[in-house]
């Protein structure tokens, strides 16, 4: 049997031009029973972690390479030999990437002896520059071409690639390239070129050609495959095509062996922080973590010391110092740059965190298991996580980073854009060449997200117009599960950076992210934690600005607020959230938390952390809730599950909610070890493999059998590890948002005018529009002042205690540029008539009509109409843009306007058109009079349980949690509230385009009030047909 | 006086023109697709009382109306109702103008007793006709042609002929969007509260005109009725037709050559007069038991030239047989404008294109149609994958195919179709054929090179083949082909 070693191998992460994932093609490698296989990604490496893995798992030898397109669009591919080849690999790629653009950053020629060390090239399939030498016949051509790769990368480190497909013509070049490869005594390699790992995907590669081309399979014509033989082959199948030239396939294996490098260690050293003479790193972290518990801790005594010395010592130990030293630093960046920020995740647990000021809450005062954030055990580094406020001040520190780290030793995280739901399903569609009338409708049919689970693909694809005997139906149906997941693209993560001592780009090749001033590596997150690369996740969270602005709002009034002083036993504040009363409140204003409120009555902080992690996935799927709350409510007995886990379970009434009780449950009753926790942790924390969960799990229970534990624990203590793999909370996270939780709501109790008006400065952010937070703001007694040229800055503004002037930045269409001129302007002085502002302001015609009809000109005109009508006037002659062609200056001002005001029911026209909300009667109250059956929302907690109603309103949000079993949730919002309807599954389906389409909807049910949280069990929908009746846009989340 | 004979709901019609099953009562809406989304531009009064309107996506309009029917415009049919509707219009009247493809307006200056007329009757009689034809239609009779057009708007199917007495009555309570204004000036009028005709001319036309420029003085005279324009008036297409029916059946088609004769030498002359030529003529002959035999021909080169025209009819009654006798004969010709052409220094022009395509009729009544042209290869890997063209001399050599396949090796030529064989394979894995019995190649196989897979088509029937060339025994060699367990030898190579 012959040692055949693929050496030529593209998977999905060449981005459509690839077939299949790196692990299909380790898997399919090692089943062939291949010692090793080379992964040649388009222009990068890609997918190299991931063959990595995957091939430690099946016992195969990754080999690391890349296929470069050159300046001169041919391709050619280089094998990693040792770690400086590697090294030069990366730096060749980002060179280029860096210098070229995001859609084309070709390798120079004459940048390749640079880098050239340590690399082995082959001369290519297809598209390398020596085959197509050799078909257009120019044999100089070959011939100095293979000098110049000789030249480059040095004796023994050329291949003359030979590939047969069983194509027709393919044995003139082989002979060719035989004949060349013998008078230029280089070695044969023989290579399949694969592009996917098994026949059967070749027709997602056909697919995929068709994407890139931009074309269908009906056009594509030769642009597709001839055949299925570019997968990967066994040896036997390769030793009887290369029958002839045994020292091709021999060379393979030889060469497998001499590519010794491999991706187990990169190399990679977090960077050193530059710490004063006389101090090692160890040192300085212990004094400034002293420094900082001083001012944390009110009593710096034993438990606090205790606490300190052993995290500090096990930090020094696993050699992190330098890695708290440096988030310590990006803390202080945050500090002296006035940016709110806020440790998150599991660096929460530690008191060194704490007190370096990184974390906000005190892990010794939450009985926080530091070991969840570091312990001997655990490979890698832990996890910090900043959440900074969203937009400019986030990127400042983003900036900083690259500032200090440069170019090349800083980079974001990738975020891998996979093919899926409908976007996938459409571009599928159009490969096959459907009619663009039938992929709309099938869009059409999803209002957003990914696919409810209520209906199948071939039902939906049935009712958007394709029947299951249509010819394409059953390709269609085929290739979405094949494509589903494959990588579509790279993107950038929302805050993942990692930083590295040296250069990055000896580590992960760099290239640029369509945001300008950014840099993105190659790898995602999660290869680059399985690398040991750290990342810190610069998190912008739009909360965080609005609680800095709110804050700084609250100084400029003289009335200071700190956060961290907040007193955390505020009856109002309970009060607040016991009535639901949250909208605009981080994270509990969602519907389904604002059902669980009066249900959990948080009455201490730690109630807010609960209620922060119970809903989620994870414990709504794992049916944790509903015991949870039986069991507060003291109508279900406690129970723990076992009588061992009574110290883990107890405060949270027996219910696993946090990660950390996960991990303690494991040890106590399955006695895991800590390094066998840390894996139950990864498994939990690593979506990507069911495998991985399934292994655990299968150790957990036979641990938990082996103890004799009850076969009825066993299941339940597996369920509630089960629902974690879909999503947990750590505690500490649960803390640390918890900690924005309260501040939230004690600003929206006690300082409402500063919190409102961050919250619309902040837009979009949260679970609400802007209608809909204003309107709840007014609930509480603010008063809210139009958007007015006279008064309106470019944001909203606080005008005496209670009372919030809208910003200009709220006027949809108005440059941002020229708001600021009207306020500049009338800073200098007063606008004196319509006329002066024109004059002044020099606002184009379509701004100066949007003011107009938002009644923003009310105050230099007599009303919204009269102002419509002057702004059509020509200011001068020079204004070319006037219909009259500028007949005179100072307009027929004395002439009053013969327009009528405008209605009610126009002006909240206007005014939604305009801005998105209104300062006026909520739609739903200029119509009310016409609906005298309709129940208001704050009628409803009168109604009896099981009353049939009627309730109308816009739609405000609509929700199809995958949690729910295809039931929807409807929240309607009329000029008193919200009311919220439940969507059974089958009238959803009946109905799912008039629920998802509409704006106004009229819903007949009965009541349903458990604990006073009332929700309408929809029996019938319909649409709510007024011309009055014009509202804010939905968030949907289907 | 002016009548504007409009037809609403005529891309709905078209639509609907060639389907088979009726629509009844359902409701349907035809969507256009032109431009980046696809909208409702026409619905049935059932689709508009439930709730669907213009401008709506398909989506939006199914959430209204969920067994609505969605349906594609037919712009073939439109053009042929627009052109219907003008006919019965210039029918109706000499002065006719076809201000748009669903809106005729006729001048009836010439009517007789105009100032006696009952123009509710004679507008009823025009509908009719319309009717007829298989399209609703509205008129309205008024003093200029753009209140005349208001008043067919504003009829309705109850009283579908409107005549305007009192025009600035009439006119006070019209939606203003009637004028179709332009969207800008749509959405000023919009904001200032405007939606009828009575609320645009309270305001005073210098005020609009100074805001709303001419655009705003033109609609405002619109308005009041008093807008007069001259029409823009347009003939009926003239067709260039000869038919006769016989009064006993005819046997043979060769008597007809004289007839026909005589048709293309009347037809030749008007053409030239027109200073047009011909671009294709129809050839219509009704048959017996109702049948009718139809035949296009394209005109290679367009002319006026009564031999050259004839040419192509006799060349093809040489080979026409028909089953059924004859009992009429209608001869069309699309009349085009001729063509200049200047070649450039080394390019060669066909010295007689028509006489070539004659040619061509010639070889095609002897291989028989679908046989004869140039053949242009298909982007396919499936081998032996071709059309066949008209030739087109004045178009440029047609670049060659990227990425076809490279001309390598012996010259193959091809059976066609292929012949079927009966091939003993090896026993080994590859399954090489090692003798072949077909009508050409038969023996045993000395030597094979292969096998070249091919594949395609999967995402609907799906082939594939597995093709080898094989040398005999006695030195010839062949390609053979296996799909599935079926063997054939596409063709043999040239030595």
């Amino acid at each position: 049997m012959s040692n055949f070693v693929e050496l030529h191998a593209r998977s999905a992460f060449s981005f459509l031009r690839g077939a299949s994932q790196p692990e299909q093609l380790a898997e399919q490698a090692a089943a062939l029973g291949m010692p090793a296989l080379a992964l040649c990604d388009r222009d990068g490496v890609y997918g190299a972690p991931r063959l990595f893995a995957a091939a430690k798992e099946h016992g195969l030898r990754a080999i690391v390479g890349a296929e470069l397109t050159m300046l001169d669009g041919t391709i050619l591919p280089v094998l990693v030999e040792n770690r400086a080849g590697y090294r030069n690999l990366c730096r060749l790629i980002t060179r280029a990437k860096l210098r070229g653009t995001k859609a084309e950053a070709p390798v120079a020629w004459e940048d390749l002896p640079e880098f050239a060390e340590g690399l082995v090239c082959l001369t290519g399939d297809e598209e390398g520059a020596l085959r197509q030498a050799l078909e257009r016949g120019d044999l100089d051509a070959a011939e100095s071409g293979v000098r110049r790769l000789r030249s480059i990368f040095g004796e023994g480190n050329v291949y003359v690639e030979i590939q047969r497909h069983l194509e027709r013509g393919e044995q003139v070049v082989n002979g060719l390239l035989v004949q060349l490869a013998e008078a230029q005594r280089l070695p044969l390699l023989a290579s399949n070129g694969a592009l996917y790992a098994e026949r059967a995907q070749r027709p997602v590669l056909d697919v995929l050609a068709c994407i890139r081309h931009h074309t269908h399979l009906d056009a594509a014509g030769r642009l597709l495959a001839c055949n299925n033989e570019r997968g990967l082959k066994p040896a036997r199948l390769m030793q009887t095509l290369f029958a002839d030239l045994p020292e091709a396939l021999a060379n393979t294996g030889a060469l497998a062996e001499r590519l010794r490098f491999s991706m187990e260690n990169l190399g990679y050293e977090f960077p050193r922080y530059p710490v004063p003479e006389g101090e090692t790193m160890d040192s300085f972290l212990r004094k400034v973590t002293l420094a900082g518990a001083r001012t944390r801790y009110a009593r710096l005594g034993g438990p606090v010391m205790d606490q300190l010395n052993r995290e500090l010592a096990l930090i020094e130990k696993l050699g992190f110092a330098g890695y708290f030293l440096i988030v310590w630093d990006i803390r202080n960046f945050c500090v002296e740059h006035d940016i709110l920020m806020q440790g998150r995740g599991s660096a929460a647990n530690s008191a060194v965190c704490f007190s370096l000021g990184i974390t906000a809450c005190d892990p010794l005062a939450n009985h926080l298991l530091f070991e969840r954030f570091l312990s001997e055990g655990r490979k890698g580094w832990p996890d910090i996580d900043l959440d900074l406020p969203s937009g400019s001040r986030r990127e400042s520190v983003i900036q900083e980073l690259y500032r200090r780290y440069g170019r090349h030793g800083a980079a974001m995280t990738a975020n891998v854009i996979t093919f899926r739901g409908k976007s996938a399903l459409r571009e599928i569609g159009k490969a096959l060449n459907l009619s663009p009338d039938v992929l709309s409708r099938f869009s059409g049919l999803y209002a957003s997200g990914d696919f409810p689970h209520t209906l199948d693909l071939q039902a939906h694809l049935q009712a958007a117009g394709l029947p299951p005997e249509h010819p394409r139906a059953a390709a269609f149906l085929a290739l979405y599960p094949r494509i589903y997941g494959l990588p579509r693209h790279l993107g950038q993560h929302s805050g993942g950076m990692i930083i590295c001592q040296g250069m990055l780009d000896s580590i992960v090749p760099l290239e640029h992210a369509s945001m300008p001033g950014r840099v993105v590596a190659q790898w995602d997150k999660d290869d680059c934690e399985d690398l040991g690369i750290v990342k810190v996740d610069l998190l912008g969270l739009g909360m965080m600005s609005v609680l800095q602005e709110s804050l700084q709002l609250c100084g400029d009034r003289g009335r200071p607020v700190e956060m961290a002083a907040l007193p955390r036993d505020d009856a109002a504040v309970f009060e607040l959230m016991q009535n639901a009363d949250t909208i605009g409140v981080f994270q509990i204003e969602s519907r389904a938390q604002m059902a669980t409120l009066p249900r959990l009555r948080p009455a201490c902080f730690y109630d807010i952390v609960i209620e922060v992690a119970i809903i989620r996935p994870g414990p709504i799927q794992g049916d944790l809730v509903h015991p949870y709350l039986n069991r507060r409510a003291g109508r279900e007995p406690v129970d723990c599950i076992h009588p061992l886990l009574e110290s883990v379970l107890k405060r949270t009434l027996g219910v696993p909610l946090f990660q950390e009780q996960i991990l303690k449950v494991a040890m106590v009753i399955a006695d895991f070890s800590g390094d066998e926790a840390e894996e139950l942790r990864r498994a939990l924390g690593f979506h990507r493999s069911d495998e991985r969960m399934r292994k655990v799990t299968v150790k957990l229970r036979a641990a938990m059998e082996r103890k004799g534990i009850a076969p009825e624990a066993i299941e339940k203590v597996l369920r509630a590890v089960g629902s974690f793999a879909l999503y947990g909370f750590p505690e500490s996270h649960a803390i640390s948002f918890a900690n924005l939780v309260w501040t939230s709501a004690w600003l929206k109790v006690h300082r409402p005018a500063e919190f409102f008006a961050a919250l619309l400065n902040n837009q979009p952010m949260g679970f609400y529009s802007p209608a809909t937070l204003l309107r709840d703001g007014k609930r509480r007694g603010l008063r809210f002042k139009p958007v007015s040229v006279l008064h309106s800055q470019w944001k909203c503004t606080l005008e005496g205690e209670r009372c919030i002037r809208l910003g200009l930045c709220l006027v949809r269409g108005l440059n941002a540029g020229h708001a600021r001129r009207i306020a500049a302007c009338r800073a200098e002085r007063p606008f004196a008539s319509l006329h002066d502002f024109r004059t002044r302001t020099r606002l184009d015609r379509d701004e100066l009509r949007l003011l107009a009809g938002i009644g923003a000109l009310n105050g230099l005109a007599e009303h919204r109409r009269d102002a419509l009508w002057h702004v059509e006037e020509a200011v001068d002659p020079g204004d070319l843009f006037s219909w009259s062609g500028g007949q005179a200056g100072e307009p027929d001002a004395a002439g009053e306007a013969p327009l009528a005001p405008m209605t009610p029911g126009e002006r909240a026209q206007a005014d939604y058109h305009g801005t998105g909300l209104t300062v006026g009667p909520h739609p739903m109250e200029i119509v009310r009079a016409d609906l005298p059956h309709v129940w208001r929302a704050a009628d409803l907690p009168y109604a009896r349980n099981g009353q049939p109603v009627l309730i109308a309103g816009n739609v405000i949000c609509r929700q199809g949690p995958g949690t729910a079993k295809g039931i929807v949730f409807v929240s309607l919002e009329d000029e008193t509230g919200i009311a919220n309807a439940v969507i059974p599954a089958t009238l959803f389906e009946k109905l799912r385009l008039l629920i998802t389409q509409e704006h106004f909807l009229m819903i007949s049910g009965r009541v349903q009030n458990i604990d006073h949280v009332i929700h309408i069990r929809a029996t019938g929908v319909h649409r709510l047909a007024k011309p009055e009746l014009h509202g804010s846009s939905s968030h949907d989340f289907h | 006086m002016f009548c504007a004979l409009f037809s609403p709901g005529y891309r709905l019609a078209a639509a609907l023109r060639y389907r088979e099953e009726s629509l009844g009562s359902r409701p349907a809406a035809v969507v256009d697709s032109e431009g980046s989304a696809t909208v409702v531009v026409e619905r049935t009064p059932a689709a508009a009382s439930a709730g669907v309107e213009e401008g709506m996506t398909p989506t939006q309009a199914l959430a209204r109306c969920l067994d609505l029917q969605i349906l594609s415009r037919a712009p073939a049919a439109e053009r042929s109702l627009a052109e219907t509707l003008l006919g019965v219009a210039c029918g109706a009247s000499a002065y006719v103008e076809a201000t748009a493809p669903n809106l005729c307006t006729l001048d009836l200056q010439g009517c007789r007793r105009a100032e006696g007329m009952d123009w509710a009757a004679w507008g009823e009689a025009l509908r009719a006709r319309v009717a007829a034809l298989g399209l609703g239609a509205r008129l309205g009779i008024a003093g200029n042609p753009d209140l005349a057009l208001l008043a067919a708007q504003c009829a309705d199917a109850e009283n579908p002929v409107r005549a305007v007495a009192d025009a600035p009555r009439f006119l006070a309570g019209l939606p203003l969007r009637l004028l179709s204004p332009s969207a800008p000036v749509a959405a000023v009028l919009e904001g200032w509260g405007v939606t009828t005709l009575g609320e645009l001319t309270r305001l005073k036309r210098v005020q609009i005109a100074a805001r709303l420029g001419p655009e705003g003085a033109r609609l405002w005279d619109r308005a009041c009725g008093r807008s007069t324009r001259l029409l823009r008036l347009v003939r009926a297409p003239e067709r260039y037709e000869e038919a006769f029916d016989f009064e006993q059946a005819l046997d043979t088609a060769q008597p007809l050559l004289f007839l026909l004769r005589r048709f293309v030498d009347q037809l030749a002359a008007r053409l030239d007069d027109a200073g047009l030529v011909a671009g294709e003529m129809r050839l219509a002959l009704p048959l017996s038991n109702g049948a009718r035999y139809e035949r296009l021909f394209q005109i290679p080169s367009p002319t006026a030239n009564a031999d050259v025209l004839f040419r192509v009819l006799d060349t093809h009654f040489e080979s026409l047989r028909l089953e059924q006798t004859l009992v009429g004969v209608r001869l069309t010709v699309e009349p085009v404008r001729p063509e200049h052409r200047q070649f450039r220094l080394f390019e060669n022009a066909l010295r007689d294109p028509n006489r070539f395509a004659e040619t061509l009729a010639r070889i095609s009544a002897v291989v028989g149609s679908g046989n004869v042209g140039v053949p242009e290869l298909k982007s396919t890997h499936k081998p032996d994958q071709f059309t066949l063209a008209m030739p087109d001399f004045g178009a440029p050599p047609a670049p060659a195919l990227p990425g076809g396949p490279a001309a390598v090796g012996l010259p193959l030529r091809r059976f066609r179709p292929p012949l079927p064989a009966q091939v003993h394979e090896a026993a080994e894995e590859a399954r090489r054929p090692r003798y072949v019995v077909s009508e050409q190649a038969h023996g045993r196989i000395v030597d094979v090179l292969g096998p070249y897979r091919l594949s395609g088509d999967w995402w609907e029937t799906g082939w594939s083949a597995e093709e080898w060339d094989v040398q005999m025994e006695d030195g010839g060699l062949f390609r053979l082909s296996r799909q599935g367990a079926f063997w054939t030898v596409e063709g043999c190579y040239d030595v």
